[in-house]
């Protein structure tokens, strides 16, 4: 009884002194996210509130059912927000300091996205070619099942 | 009539607490091999597009093949009413639940994405037998465990034969459908059978009752607990009754195969020039674990002699139980080093590996993984034990028949309520 | 318990301390109650199979599917295979754990000394074994008969791989980290031609078939299998085709010439 008592005793010792020392380091600053250039599919708001479902809801939709057309890819968001090399050569979304894992670091979520996933855009053109689906230029259509649920939603934000 | 007294161990000896650091260990080597894996990728083991699944499977298999069979004691008391085996069926159901969690074990862990196994629940495919094994397997850990609970509980034990149905039901059920994981492959020439499952089910009760024959005989021989002679005879005439049975099983999928002629060459190939597997078949599966046990479990030993009962008992389960691993091992990794047969009556050649009998050379990161099944099973049976009264003071014979023998009223109402069940 | 019968081990096991009689129809009862509840679940998914879709498929209005001519593919020739790992991105080095989602296949009939070679890749089954026995429903198959792994569902069991009669599924055991954008691919998960459905969907040909033509071989043919006035519906209605294990049941949409 009295060993489980110390080694409880021992434990809340330490935890306490982790927060104590977890204080002291002051909050963690804010991460300078990359800006990309132009203008997000969605708000800046929306789309930090939102992108994971985004992705999410449309991944199952591009795979099984061929929404294609979407503008919530993947592959649209590395092929805007990749900084390049001085020599121009892409850097991957998510490397240290990248956008991807900047943020994702801040808030010490692990993402898996891009062990599947490219994280540099590459030119389809170079490969055959594949048409237009995979530009970021291609004409953008939001399902009418996902309008509803992530425009207007935003609790607080993004207009 | 007499109550059997059940008692947690004491668990305070060096012996004990070295077993259980053993285990956890070996366990956590395991955990530590998932994870490199997870990192590497399956690279670092010898499984390949070729050897799909390798040395975690067969122990997986093995393992929730015996789990099933290690429930059989605890039916033959509650089911069928043999009341020989009643003060068994505790440790009985305790070793199943514990083998079927070191299967699982290792099966999990193997998964390329073992983080995404929610996959499995959240999107179940009922046309696939793996989504139908995992209610099946969960199913069986709740109706052990409530099975354990009736037993354990005096004021359920009057229902602890409804429990013990439903239990030997889900068993068989279980059994058939880990057989059917490769029944239904009709790709492959080995697996395409319907035999395998009624010939793992057969397995199972070999396998499960050698399990737990090492268990226990040896289990209180360490706690200096008694075996009676009786119970060991019997031990030893039904262990040998289920091994004849799994060799009549093997002999009927050889023959029908053999019998088919586009099935010929994989029969050959175990049979005869399959190098390691024809080893392993005939000297472990069918020597090892069929002639040996047979032999050791069918010689004539006189009735009270208990030294030479436990000892033939136990060289003969572990005989069974070093078959079982060679049989799955046949089964599972000789199964796939056998090309499939795409063009049937031609000789093919790719970059890919067809027509080419496939190597598979086990390497450290599966081989630990694979132990480690086996070491978590260890150590929830020995922790188990240790916290709960699993194991009967003694199993002497006059425990085991002044329990047993009960007045022809009693005898009778048990028929009654078995027939009413 | 009586003496005389400890001497009979089986029926002793079985039977116990009842009156034979009783015993056998518990048997009896408990031997229906096992058989009923193995067979239920199989029951179960045919008869629901059977009650929605009446026991057959809706004929779907697109199907794709390929025609490889055996007596055009040329020995020695991997263009195909090539212009497959270029777009796809996958290793040009054939080891035991690198994917192969097309490969060239060599038959030789061992008693006439006929020979062949042509490509094999997934064939895109009607009622593919990777799309029964995947428990997540991660191995699926499109409406337009392409079969694809849905990589968010993939947990890396293998099963599929398992089960293929063709060989035609691999498993990512490495870290990969050149994937190209349009066809994500990661350790852990399995993977199989996919047609090059982003191709397809661009409505162009796969990459393997784009390769062949310009090879100058015309040993591949693309195309809607239901549409009966496409190039590949009229090309299978004119020349004797089959399917790699036929007998199998799963109607591959990838026909064969001259094998």
């Amino acid at each position: 009884m009295h060993a489980r008592a110390g080694v409880l005793a021992v434990l809340l010792v330490v935890l306490a002194l982790g927060a104590v020392w977890a204080t002291h380091q002051g909050p963690v600053p804010m991460p300078v996210i990359p800006r990309a250039p132009g203008h997000c599919v969605l708000p800046t708001a929306s789309m930090r509130r939102t992108h994971m479902m985004l992705l999410r809801a449309v991944r199952e939709e591009i795979v099984r059912h061929d929404a294609r057309d979407t503008r919530f890819r993947i592959t649209h968001c590395v092929a805007c927000h990749v900084e390049h090399t001085a020599s121009g050569q892409p850097i991957p979304v998510n490397a240290p300091g990248q956008f991807c894992a900047t943020c994702h670091t801040y808030v010490g979520v692990h993402i898996d996205c891009f062990a599947c996933h490219a994280a540099v855009p590459r030119n389809p053109m170079k490969f055959g070619g594949i048409g237009g689906s995979n530009s970021v230029q291609a004409a953008f259509r939001i399902p009418q099942a996902l309008r509803g649920r992530f425009l207007s939603g935003g609790a607080g934000g993004g207009r | 009539m007499t109550k059997v007294a059940y008692r947690e161990i004491a668990g305070q000896s060096a012996g004990y607490w070295a077993a259980v650091v053993a285990c956890a260990l070996m366990a956590a080597v395991g955990v530590g091999s998932a994870f490199y894996m997870r990192a590497e990728g399956h690279h670092v083991t010898g499984m390949n597009n070729q050897i799909v699944w390798g040395m975690p499977h067969v122990f997986a298999v093995f393992l929730i093949v015996a789990a099933s069979g290690a429930l059989n004691v605890a039916s033959i008391a509650s089911v069928f009413g043999r009341s020989l085996y009643k003060p068994l069926a505790r440790l009985s159901g305790l070793l199943a639940i514990a083998l079927l969690i070191g299967g699982l074990w290792n099966l999990v862990l193997d998964l390329g994405r073992p983080g995404h196994i929610l996959a499995a629940v959240l999107y179940p495919n009922f046309r696939s037998i793996f989504a139908w094994n995992i209610y099946l397997y969960t199913g069986f850990l709740v109706i052990v465990g409530f099975y354990l609970w009736f037993m354990m509980e005096r004021r359920l034990n009057p229902h602890t034969h409804k429990v013990g149905v439903l239990a030997f039901l889900w068993r068989l059920v279980l059994t058939t459908g880990t057989g059917s994981i490769f029944g239904f492959l009709a790709a492959r020439s080995a697996y395409d059978s319907a035999v395998l499952a009624p010939l793992f089910i057969l397995t199972s009760f070999a396998l499960g009752l050698a399990i737990f024959a090492l268990v226990l005989v040896a289990g209180f021989e360490t706690l200096g607990r008694p075996v009676g002679a009786r119970l060991l005879a019997r031990l030893r005439q039904l262990l040998a009754v289920f091994v004849a049975a799994v060799l009549y099983f093997v002999a009927v999928y050889h023959l029908t195969n053999i019998y088919m002629a586009g099935h010929r060459g994989i029969e050959s190939f175990v049979l005869l020039n399959g190098g390691i597997y024809t080893g392993l078949f005939w000297l472990g599966q069918v020597g090892i674990g069929g002639a040996v046990p047979l032999v050791l479990l069918l010689r004539r030993v006189p009735r009270d002699d208990t030294t030479r009962l436990r000892r033939s008992l136990l060289a003969g389960a572990a005989a069974v139980v070093a078959g079982g691993l060679c049989q799955f091992y046949v089964l599972i990794i000789g199964g796939q080093a056998y090309p499939l047969k795409m063009f049937p009556g031609m000789v093919v050649r790719s970059s890919f590996y067809d027509g080419v009998v496939h190597s598979y050379i086990p390497r450290w990161p599966e081989t630990v993984l694979a132990l480690s099944g086996v070491a978590v099973a260890a150590l929830i049976v020995l922790i188990g034990v240790r916290l709960l009264p699993f194991l009967p003071e003694g199993l002497a014979d006059e425990v085991v028949s002044a329990h047993g023998a009960r007045p022809p009223a009693a005898e009778a109402e048990t028929a009654k309520t078995a027939v009413g069940a | 318990m009586n003496d005389e019968r400890r001497g009979q081990p089986l029926i002793d096991a079985v039977a116990g301390d009842e009156a034979p009689d009783s015993a056998r129809r518990r048997l009896l009862k408990m031997a229906g109650a096992a058989v009923a509840l193995t067979l239920a679940p199989g029951v179960t998914v045919l008869a629901r199979d059977l009650v929605l879709k009446g026991g057959r498929k809706a004929r779907s209005p697109v199907r794709y599917g390929l025609l490889i001519d055996a007596n055009a593919c040329k020995t020695g020739c991997d263009a195909c295979v090539r212009a497959c790992q270029d777009y796809n991105g996958l290793s040009h080095d054939p080891g035991p754990d690198n994917a192969q989602w097309i490969r060239k296949v060599t038959i030789t009939d061992p008693g006439t000394g006929f020979t062949r070679s042509f490509p094999v890749m997934c064939q895109h089954c009607e009622d593919g074994a990777c799309v029964d026995v995947c428990p997540t429903g991660a191995s699926f198959r499109r409406p337009d008969g392409i079969v694809l792994v849905d990589k968010h569902r993939c947990i890396g069991c293998r099963y599929c791989l398992m089960a293929c009669p063709y060989k035609a599924r691999s498993f990512v055991g490495r870290v990969v980290t050149d994937q190209r954008p349009w066809a994500p691919r990661g350790k852990g998960t399995a993977e199989g031609c996919t047609m090059c459905v982003e191709r397809v969907m661009a409505g162009k040909q796969p990459a393997c078939v784009a390769a062949c033509q310009k090879a100058g071989h015309k040993a591949m043919m693309f195309g809607n299998l239901h549409d009966p006035k496409s190039a590949i519906a009229v090309r299978l209605s004119k020349v004797a085709t089959t399917t790699i294990r036929a007998d199998l049941g799963m109607g591959p949409g990838v026909h064969y010439r001259g094998i």
